[in-house]
């Protein structure tokens, strides 16, 4: 018995990816003004797919790393407020369509459950 | 870590914005100070940003994350007021990842002499000491402070705005 | 309290399976007896219900459990009570219109 779609599992990792992207934008937001500080990030496709490729029950890390292509400005530090802007952003409406998304799924789930009640 | 704990990152970038721009202030304010408690004229104060907790962020973003136990670095006895009770109001760690003030220390090049015997601060050559304060440096600054905070203080909504959507998944 | 809930279903199912025996063993060499499908559901919704209450006491208390990650577990746990509480109710049913049928 199963009340989980595969749909709703790859929700789930998504929302997951969506929340620590959200994590690392907040990070390298605060350090903008640290001399030396390099921006993190990760790529969220690559991560997505490793995430529903593996079994359900391990938990592979997410694989942070420094971001390329980015000028470093004289104190050291590279982090851009434009892309982390935009990050913030992306970030957030990612995850809120996971919900919407996981939401509607959850009703079908419920309502296929309670199909012939009253 | 969770959702509640990138909270925290953002408040301590606030937090450490918060004591540039007080240092600013300070440096503003004190731009013709010739006299200071310890002699001397007033010396430019700088803000030193590092990043709390190290490298413990990546390890934190996985899962089980211990606190970083990054404290204060030391400051100077040239430390201003106000961040000093930043120091002493801090009693925990700073968030694994977010930025913590290391300390202000006082620029310790040589001052401005200008020509002026006839003030009572004029030395036995008749120069008086002054800071070596540019403000339009410093206005620089508070401009930088004020951008970075205003970032700060959009991501803390955007997170703000993450939770409460978060709850909807049980309506 | 949820636990309790679950238990009654447990015994319910016990009730049942004890009922549904003497009628399977009338039926041709039933394959899958139903008594087993019903108790592994228990035993799952058990399950997540532990994982659900893991969840949000991690939650609760501060340790790096996601807001997210409770509400999903809870509301997998809430599913799963759901609709083995549908089995349930229609599996009464079935059972007590086959004891009303005059042969």
């Amino acid at each position: 018995m199963q009340v989980t779609t595969a749909t709703s599992d790859a929700l789930e990792k998504y929302l997951d990816l969506a929340s620590d992207q959200m994590k690392l934008t907040a990070e390298n937001m605060a350090n903008i003004d640290t001399p030396g500080y390099k921006t993190q990030g990760f790529s969220f496709e690559r991560e997505l797919s490793q995430a529903l490729d593996a079994s359900a029950s391990t938990q592979t890390a997410v694989d942070v790393a420094s971001v390329d292509g980015l000028t470093s400005r004289p104190d050291g530090n590279n982090v851009s407020m434009d892309r982390e802007g935009m990050q913030l952003a992306k970030a957030q409406l990612e995850f809120r369509a996971g919900i919407a998304l996981l939401k509607s799924e959850n009703s079908r789930v419920m309502n296929a459950i309670h199909a012939d009640s009253k | 870590m969770n959702l509640f704990g990138v909270m925290d990152i953002s408040a301590s970038a606030l937090q450490a914005e918060r004591v540039r721009a007080e240092v600013v202030a300070a440096n503003m304010a004190n731009a013709e100070t010739t006299r200071t408690a310890d002699g001397g004229p007033y010396r430019r104060q700088h803000v030193v940003f590092q990043e709390a907790g190290g490298d413990g962020f990546a390890a934190s973003l996985l899962g089980s994350g211990g606190s970083g136990s990054a404290g204060l670095g030391d400051a100077d006895d040239a430390m201003l007021p106000a961040a000093s009770r930043l120091a002493s109001g801090m009693g925990s760690a700073a968030a694994p990842g977010g930025v913590e003030v290391a300390g202000v220390v006082a620029d310790q090049s040589a001052p401005l002499e200008r020509y002026d015997p006839q003030h009572p601060d004029a030395g036995p050559d008749g120069y008086v000491a002054y800071p070596d304060i540019e403000p339009l440096t410093e206005m620089v600054d508070l401009m930088g402070a004020t951008r970075s905070y205003g970032m700060n203080a959009t991501a803390v909504q955007a997170e703000k705005n993450m939770v409460m959507s978060s709850l909807e998944i049980l309506k | 309290m949820i636990q309790a809930l679950v238990s009654g279903l447990s015994g319910a199912e016990a009730q049942l399976s004890g009922a549904a025996s003497p009628i399977a063993a009338g039926a041709a060499g039933a394959a899958t007896p139903f008594s087993g499908l019903f108790q592994s559901m228990v035993q799952q919704t058990s399950a997540l219900d532990a994982q659900a209450s893991t969840a949000v006491t991690g939650l609760l208390s501060g340790q790096g459990v996601d807001i997210h990650d409770a509400m999903i577990a809870t509301e997998k746990a809430d599913m799963a009570f759901e609709l083995a509480l549908q089995v349930r109710n229609k599996a009464v049913a079935a059972y007590q219109q086959m004891m009303g049928m005059q042969f």
